[in-house]
């Protein structure tokens, strides 16, 4: 997933529930995958993976 | 300057004399000759077409070219001695190292030698700068102007940027300051930002500035995928150090490149041609740093407005649903207990309804019971009247006329019976 896709995403979720689309069964849904996206966009902001690999490699040695 | 052959006409008196001179003789007498017509010394117009550091003196060879074919139409050897290179090093500072390099167009203050070995040669006293800045700033407009008859500035800026910023091809020269501020700036940010560098080594300054970034940019262009943009930068250095970036070859391959190219390798005042054509120039690499930071920045921003937008539409959105569910609950008892009102007030009715019936049957029954055992015929038998049958056959006889005298007849009574044998019979009553 690239960060324009996961904005995107984001972006449709809120304008979902924003226009009251969104029902309250799948509310849920879209705030737990919301979580998910921001998630991802901060971690891959800080290459949280790439450190936390980098730390296996360096234990490795 | 004062034709030396004109006004002595020494050469006139050699061939006059008849006699033959050994080669020395021949350049000692040149050496004169040169050497009396050109004591002062005077200022040329040249290109510098190789230069060579050796000893602490400075060996040039300077040519010109024609204007139109480029063909060599002049060349002579210079050197700059010891002590006249220091003197120009305090002069005009380390501008001076960026002048007396190939390529570069000078204006030399020089004195004319010859020596009987070596031959003719020029001693350089002065350079200056003035000239070449100038002739390099006419070089750079007329690059300029060449790019905007092009069309090419604004066309790398076509290329969609990401909204984060992280895998980045680096073109510089890993010992430019530049670049060690560009890696501090990216890899020390305050974000805690993440981002992939590729260096990858170029000359920033000199001739080898255009093949060594052409090779580069063809390299990355091979990778293209791998990366959110190329950064070009470079620190320090003059005005004159920028030269190298003011070339149409390398503005047309900016322009035309598949990736968004930022550039950092302005002065504070001019820019070059690479910046003109560039998608975004900046003055310094710690500006293109900033840029790049500043727009992930921006992105991650975005992401954090969604975030809180979120949380609260979440919020507002469970409030209002518990605030109508709670509603929802008031009017659902409501109705429900207004039900179950006429629910009681129907059942009481109904009950009340089966009473009133069930009372009703009864009495009609009583009635009819009562009415049935008043013409139950035990109980007209118990008031003293009697029922007579036919003996042979058992019927009831209500009637006389079939009656025969000597039949049997049958006659009960209430706690009786009675066996008899007909012997009148009277049909009046």
């Amino acid at each position: 997933m690239t960060y324009e896709q996961a904005l995107n995403e984001l972006q449709e979720i809120l304008s979902g529930l924003e226009s009251g689309e969104t029902p309250l069964a799948q509310l849920p849904i879209a705030v737990q995958r919301a979580g998910v996206l921001i998630r991802f966009c901060k971690d891959e902001l800080r290459g949280v993976e790439n450190a936390l690999s980098d730390r296996v490699y360096d234990e490795e040695e | 300057m004062n034709n030396p052959l004109n006004k002595k006409n020494p050469y006139l008196a050699l061939l006059m004399d008849k006699r033959i001179y050994s080669l020395f003789e021949l350049n000692r007498y040149i050496k004169e000759v040169l050497t009396l017509n050109f004591e002062i010394p005077l200022w040329i117009e040249a290109e510098i077409s190789q230069i060579k550091f050796s000893r602490n003196h400075v060996y040039v060879d300077l040519v010109e070219k024609d204007d139109t074919t480029d063909q060599l139409k002049a060349f002579a050897r210079a050197n700059i001695w010891y002590r006249a290179h220091q003197m120009l090093k305090t002069r005009h500072g380390s501008l001076i190292d960026d002048i007396l390099r190939a390529g570069q167009a000078v204006k030399l203050l020089v004195s004319v030698t010859f020596h009987e070995r070596y031959g003719y040669s020029l001693n350089i006293h002065d350079v200056d700068p003035e000239f070449t800045i100038g002739k390099l700033e006419i070089e750079r407009q007329q690059v300029i102007a060449q790019i905007k008859t092009e069309k090419l500035i604004g066309l790398n800026a076509k290329n969609p940027l990401n909204s984060v910023v992280q895998r980045i091809a680096v073109l510089s020269s890993e010992s430019a300051a530049g670049y060690q501020d560009f890696l501090k700036s990216m890899i020390h940010n305050p974000f805690d930002y993440y981002a992939e560098l590729l260096l990858y080594p170029i000359s920033v300054q000199g001739t080898q500035v255009k093949p060594r970034l052409l090779h580069a940019l063809r390299q990355i262009e091979q990778q293209a995928d791998d990366f959110d943009c190329v950064v070009i930068i470079r620190g320090g250095g003059s005005r004159l150090d920028l030269a190298a970036f003011d070339d149409l070859d390398i503005a047309r391959r900016i322009a035309g490149f598949g990736l968004p190219i930022l550039t950092g390798i302005g002065h504070e005042i001019d820019i070059c041609a690479a910046d003109v054509v560039a998608w975004q120039h900046f003055k310094t690499p710690t500006a293109v740093a900033e840029f790049i930071l500043q727009r992930n920045r921006s992105f991650e921003d975005a992401i954090d407005q969604i975030s809180y937008r979120l949380q609260y539409l979440v919020q507002d959105y469970v409030h209002s649903e518990r605030a109508s569910l709670a509603k929802a609950g008031h009017l659902l008892m409501r109705v429900l207990h207004q039900s179950v009102t006429q629910l009681d007030q129907w059942n009481r009715a109904i009950a009340q309804q089966a009473d009133l019936n069930l009372n009703t049957q009864k009495t009609i029954l009583q009635n009819l019971e009562r009415v049935l055992g008043l013409v139950h015929p035990d109980q007209i038998l118990r008031r003293g009247y009697s029922m007579t049958m036919n003996a042979d056959t058992g019927e009831l006889i209500t009637n006389g006329e079939n009656l025969k005298k000597g039949s049997k007849i049958h006659s009960r009574f209430i706690n009786f019976t009675l066996e008899s044998t007909i012997d009148h019979i009277n049909l009046t009553p």
